[in-house]
């Protein structure tokens, strides 16, 4: 026994000794203004949350920029999001973050920029290495923003967009068809096309996982109403707008029973069996479905944006963005830079969107021909691409991570029947108002 | 001379512990040093303001805390009696001379060396509420389908625990651990002198009677460690409450449905990952062990003087 002890000792005694050393990096001399100092010669680490097929593309692109430069980057897979973002947080608390690193959305960028963590990526933007005006406006407008806080009073880019998806509303075009209902376009047609489903055929009209994204808010923002006051400080939810998008989720469980509740991606194999007529996820589940499929009852994924309120339609925006590390040296910040910029160059998000099924983030994307190529051959894609205008970005609050599940508890009060909608968000906005009053 | 020996003897043997001495040191009490240090701030990412006491307070007054506390409370007595009650009559079976003894030790042992997340994952698909199996055998006798590990009524009223959720967790957990029992109190058995128990039969003892004056008091060394064990094990268990607990919502943390199954460990795992206050989950982790020690002391108290040791 102490002989594995022993080894086991030694072990984690070699590897805090090799994580004490890492590459040194020399300093560049500063550049003339205006135009960019010679690349830094050094090699960065950039901690992603991509595993799996998607990992694998991920990291052909990383060899193709090291191939034509002199920065180096390596990237380490750290697990999902979850595992990515607790592996972050011990490592900004032991003092040897990454370099870079993907995050899961604004509400983590709040956190470490509030951590003082990472430094704004608009110092790069406006620096000689940076973008001109004409090359941001190509940028989506909606992925700017959901990058972009406060810092100092000023809306600045602090996290640069990278893989992003939004949520969408995925249908059966057999059962549709044998039900005899169009794809709805607005929330009162969506509970109405359930109701005739249930009536006409024998499928689940609707299958999902409820919580705060999946309704919750498109439902919410298509009135336009937001969930937390503009200055994030206070819940803005418990509003006659919130009330109606929560009971709108109740009236189809508990009401028109046209809707089935499951667990985590459980709506996912009945919905590609052909069971189910509607459900709701991110851009990317359609070849998680398709391979569901059994191989006698192919169909073609029906998807459509999320309903429209009176507002329009909203959709939340999924996915993540990169940061750059504030410990890291100004060299390898200035070069996790350059690698970004290129990651998102027209040419870099055709082919990361072609090859993960997350959205190019540039308006030249969608007419270049390798991109066109795609779209003429399958529209759905498209889908994807023109809800991204109606996007909207995750609460950009630090505290978000403690409101959201509060926010998924009145949800789920209120399908349960526990509590009315009006009861449920009265009782997760003071708590939600208790988290941001801190302590 | 002699002193140089014995100088030698205690370094050979200072050697000897030091592995131990330094995973403890470096997994259990540092970290545990640490973690009371961290509760005196104010901790989110990074450390902030110096609070004192007062995350403990704040602790007192939290209705979330207090509810992981009391469903620890209910898991506990839920389980660790049953399991032992179960475990004990499973030896005592066992212990007679069966045929395929063997296999069946075997059998009941099983699930106590199958990694509890593997254990927690099957099981979750076994109560999963659409497609699982306890679902077809309730609507195979015509009953209605239960949710399950989604559901956060009560088995005895809508708001008080345990909820369906945590009943059926609580269920797994002793399918888990019973084989353990089973084990342990199947070694005590054989450690009771046959003399003894000859002795009683003479006297006319036999079944309950003899069960009752002889091996039941005999085995109290056994059942004394058990409960000591399991209900530090319980107090403080994780993977399998984790992994069943989580389901409800698509980003859901620690701890669905509406928190019925947050015991008090997902609680302090809930508040420093997922609400990533570091500072305020130690102060509740550090309460947790003190719990621990306290119902440990009180076990002792209570119990070891009704252990009876022979030999």
């Amino acid at each position: 026994m102490w002989i594995f002890r022993t080894t086991l000792l030694v072990a984690a005694l070699f590897m805090i000794a090799c994580a004490g050393g890492g590459p040194s990096t020399q300093q560049s001399a500063q550049p003339a203004p205006g135009t960019a100092a010679p690349e830094p010669q050094v090699t960065i680490t950039f901690w992603n949350g991509q595993s799996g097929v998607l990992g694998d593309r991920l990291n052909e692109l990383i060899a193709k920029f090291n191939a034509s430069h002199k920065i180096q980057v390596q990237g380490t897979f750290q697990g999902n999001y979850d595992q990515l973002y607790q592996k972050i947080v011990s490592a900004i608390q032991a003092g040897s973050v990454p370099d870079m690193a993907m995050v899961s959305g604004p509400p983590q960028t709040a956190q470490y920029l509030k951590a003082k963590a990472i430094v704004p990526v608009q110092q790069f933007v406006d620096s000689p290495d940076g973008l001109t005006g004409d090359q941001l406006k190509d940028f989506v407008p909606a992925l700017l923003d959901d990058n972009s806080l406060p810092v100092n009073g000023k809306k600045t880019l602090v996290s640069w967009p990278f893989s992003k998806s939004v949520a969408l509303l995925y249908y059966n075009p057999d059962i549709l068809k044998a039900a005899g209902v169009s794809v709805p376009t607005t929330w009162d047609q969506l509970r109405a096309s359930l109701k005739t489903v249930k009536e006409k055929t024998a499928a689940t009209p609707f299958a999902w996982t409820p919580d705060v994204y999946y309704f919750f808010l498109p439902y919410l923002w298509s009135q336009g109403a937001e969930a937390l006051s503009p200055d994030l400080l206070k819940a803005a939810f418990n509003t006659p707008e919130g009330v109606a998008a929560l009971q709108y989720q109740a009236d189809l469980v508990l009401t028109d029973k046209t809707a089935q509740v499951t667990q985590g991606f459980d709506w996912q194999n009945p919905f590609a069996q052909g069971k189910v007529a509607f459900a709701v996820s991110t851009s990317v589940s359609r070849p998680f479905i398709e391979q569901a499929m059994p191989a006698d009852k192919k169909f073609r994924v029906g998807m459509a944006p999320l309903p429209a309120g009176p507002k329009g339609a909203k959709t939340d925006l999924f996915g993540n963005n990169l940061v750059i590390f504030a410990k890291a040296p100004a060299d390898n910040q200035r070069a996790a830079w350059i690698f970004m910029k290129w990651l998102t160059e027209t040419d870099q998000t055709v082919a990361w969107s072609l090859a993960s099924g997350y959205m190019p983030l540039r308006d030249s994307a969608r007419n270049a021909p390798a991109f066109k190529a795609e779209t003429d051959k399958d529209d759905r894609l498209l889908v994807a691409i023109n809800a991204l205008k109606d996007a909207h970005g995750i609460p950009g609050s630090p505290d978000w991570q403690k409101i959201q599940p509060v926010m998924g508890d009145a949800v789920t009060k209120a399908l349960l029947g526990q509590a009315s909608a009006k009861d449920a968000l009265t009782e997760a906005e003071k708590k939600v108002n208790d988290i941001l009053a801190g302590y | 001379m002699r002193a140089r020996r014995r100088w030698r003897e205690a370094i050979e043997g200072y050697l000897f512990l030091a592995p131990a001495l330094l995973i403890i040191g470096g997994f259990h009490i540092w970290p545990a040093l640490y973690a009371f240090y961290m509760s005196l701030f104010r901790w989110e990412i990074v450390q902030e303001g110096f609070v004192g006491l007062r995350n403990y307070e704040r602790l007192t007054v939290d209705p979330d805390f207090l509810r992981s506390l009391l469903l620890t409370a209910v898991y506990v007595v839920g389980t660790v009696p049953v399991e032992m009650a179960v475990g004990l009559g499973l030896a005592l079976l066992l212990h007679q001379r069966l045929r395929l003894r063997g296999l069946f030790r075997l059998v009941y042992f099983l699930p106590y060396v199958t990694s509890q997340v593997a254990v927690a994952l099957v099981w979750g698909w076994v109560f999963n509420p659409s497609y699982g199996v306890a679902n077809a055998l309730l609507a195979g006798v015509g009953a209605p389908e239960l949710r399950w590990l989604l559901e956060p009524r009560g088995l005895f009223g809508p708001s008080a625990p345990p909820s369906l959720a945590l009943a059926t967790i609580m269920l797994v957990t002793v399918w888990y651990y019973v084989g353990f029992h089973a084990v342990v109190f199947m070694a005590g058995l054989t450690a009771i002198p046959s003399e003894l128990i000859d002795a009683a039969r003479i006297d006319g003892a036999s079944g309950l009677s003899l069960f009752r004056h002889i091996t039941f008091p005999l085995l109290s060394p056994t059942t004394y460690f058990l409960l000591l064990v399991a209900t530090i094990g319980v107090m403080t268990s994780f993977n399998l409450v984790y992994v069943m607990g989580g389901g409800g919502q698509a980003f859901g943390c620690a701890g669905n449905p509406l928190g019925t199954t947050q015991v008090a460990a997902l609680y302090v795992f809930d508040r420093f990952w997922c609400q990533t206050q570091l500072g305020y989950a130690s102060a509740a982790a550090f309460v947790l062990g003190l719990v621990v020690l306290a119902i440990t002391a009180v076990n002792g108290r209570l119990f070891s003087r009704r252990v009876v040791y022979v030999g």
